[in-house]
């Protein structure tokens, strides 16, 4: 037997190792294919959630968001693989039906998209109450007394932020403002929304933000605001103050509703009356209109559910 | 003769049966008329309090809420707590909440239970389902049965067709007239 150099000896087991090494592959490389099978499966749903309303004009803005959004969401990422509207009450489907209709389809998460204006009892009670993934002893008695069905679901549950965080409110509200503008210097904004007695302060701060944003970016230097839902009775005063007040130092006050979707009652009855009872139709300027229909808050709501699928999945190759 | 005391006769039982619902659909719905005033199916109690909590949001622990709840006799209720919001906490309990806003030593205590036999009587009256739904359409459908028997029993002049008929109307006025202002 021939002697083998110890050089020689070396450099083989290197190669071998090497071989070794390229058949096994990267180990970072294995981690990577590991968790790129758990991504794949996992299913995602997309679920966007709104207050709910006896209106079909109300409703039918909510699911036209849903519309607007859904190919580019599905495009967005191989791992949704569907996306529903659901409403919190009033009117089917709810969100319990929609979330039985996940765990049917084998969705192992879902990404709710509430798309309520800022914090209230609905987006941090009720909402999270009813999927199961909070126990509020209020909302959970509220809930079933009125008739809401709570639904644990078997997929996982990941909540979006809410409308009030983006400029794309800020936007909506400045460019509906500027539409009815004529000349700034001697107009008062009145921002009418819907209020909340529990979040009262989150409320109001969040009105002033806007008011100070119409400051910034337009020339209206004058706003108030008021409320128009439960918390006043559904009543037309606060607006009819609010509209009053900007009219003692304005020449003309413009109305604007803070409101997620058209609904007759409030921006016809509640707000449209207020303004009728102030009695001056040359001096306000109203549209019924609402914060939709909105192209930015459709990428909003196309960018929210990615963002919240990288932050659940980690980064993940979009197609 | 036969027909109107077999008619008496289905009139008294079923009324007989149906007698106590009658009065507890009667009593839940004068408190559900109400809604505006009051809960009728809840208590629901909610008093100010001091709350000694740090105003940064990441400093509150466990501790500090348990604590604070020591005073209400709640510490044995705690479940979790939470941030709606940049501004507030909310500690959940057993059978109610702890509203805090942060940084002013500011608390609500909220806490709910049902109201005996509205509870129970409004969540029969208000959603039924199940079983309940279909036996809640034959109720009504007894109340009609009841209603047409009960006007048709007395012959004569204390009758429908006597002074019957002049009370049925002016039954009828009322909610017609009510219907036309709405």
């Amino acid at each position: 037997m021939s002697r083998v150099s110890f050089p020689a000896l070396l450099l083989f087991s290197l190669v071998v190792l090497a071989i070794i090494s390229l058949t096994l592959g990267d180990p970072k490389e294995e981690v990577r294919a590991e968790s790129s099978a758990t991504s794949t499966s996992q299913k995602f749903g997309v679920l966007l959630v709104s207050h709910g309303s006896r209106s079909d004009r109300w409703r039918k803005m909510l699911r036209d968001v849903e519309v607007a959004t859904r190919d580019r969401i599905l495009a967005s990422n191989d791992a949704i693989v569907v996306t529903k509207t659901a409403f919190m009450e009033y009117t089917e489907p709810s969100i319990a039906t929609r979330m039985k209709e996940f765990d049917a389809a084998g969705i192992s998460d879902v990404i709710v998209v509430p798309l309520l204006l800022t914090v209230s009892s609905h987006s941090f009670d009720d909402i999270p109450t009813i999927m199961g993934q909070r126990r509020d002893a209020v909302a959970l008695e509220t809930l079933k007394s009125e008739g809401i069905e709570i639904y644990h679901s078997k997929a996982r549950v990941h909540f979006t932020p809410l409308l009030d965080f983006p400029a794309m409110l800020k936007d909506n509200v400045v460019r509906r403002v500027e539409g009815l503008s004529k000349d700034p210097k001697n107009e008062g904004a009145v921002l009418v929304a819907y209020g909340s007695q529990a979040y009262d302060a989150e409320w109001r701060l969040l009105l002033n933000r806007l008011g100070d944003v119409l400051r910034s970016k337009s020339q209206i230097m004058a706003s108030e605001f008021s409320w128009c839902g439960h918390i006043v009775d559904y009543e037309t005063k606060p607006t009819e103050d609010a509209i009053k007040e900007v009219l003692k130092t304005k020449e003309t006050a413009i109305v604007i509703p803070i409101l997620v979707a058209v609904d007759e009652m409030f921006q016809h009855k509640i707000i449209g009356g207020a303004v009728e009872n102030v009695g001056q139709p040359g001096r306000i300027r109203y549209l019924p209109d609402a914060i939709l229909p909105d192209r930015s808050l459709n990428d909003w709501v196309v960018e929210i559910v990615n963002e919240t699928l990288v932050k659940v999945t980690g980064p993940v190759e979009s197609r | 003769m036969k027909f109107r005391k077999t008619i008496i006769t289905l009139h008294r039982d079923i009324g007989y049966f149906f007698a106590g619902m009658i009065v507890l659909y009667a009593i839940s719905g004068i408190a559900v008329n109400h809604i505006d005033d009051w809960n009728p199916s809840f208590i629901i109690q909610r008093k100010q309090i001091d709350l000694d909590l740090p105003s940064d949001p990441s400093a509150i622990t466990r501790e500090h809420v348990v604590k604070n709840l020591r005073p209400l006799g709640e510490e044995g209720n705690y479940k979790s707590f939470d941030f709606p919001s940049s501004l507030r906490v909310k500690i959940y309990l057993e059978d109610g909440s702890v509203t805090g806003i942060l940084g002013t030593g500011v608390g609500e205590y909220e806490t709910i239970r049902r109201r005996p036999i509205f509870f129970e009587a409004n969540s029969l009256h208000i959603h039924p389902k199940g079983w309940w739904l279909l036996y809640s359409d034959i109720f009504a459908g007894a109340l009609i049965f009841i209603t047409i028997t009960g006007v048709c029993i007395l012959p004569g002049r204390n009758g429908l067709a006597g002074r019957g008929k002049w009370l049925v109307a002016a039954g009828v006025v009322l909610p017609l007239l009510a219907a036309i202002q709405l």
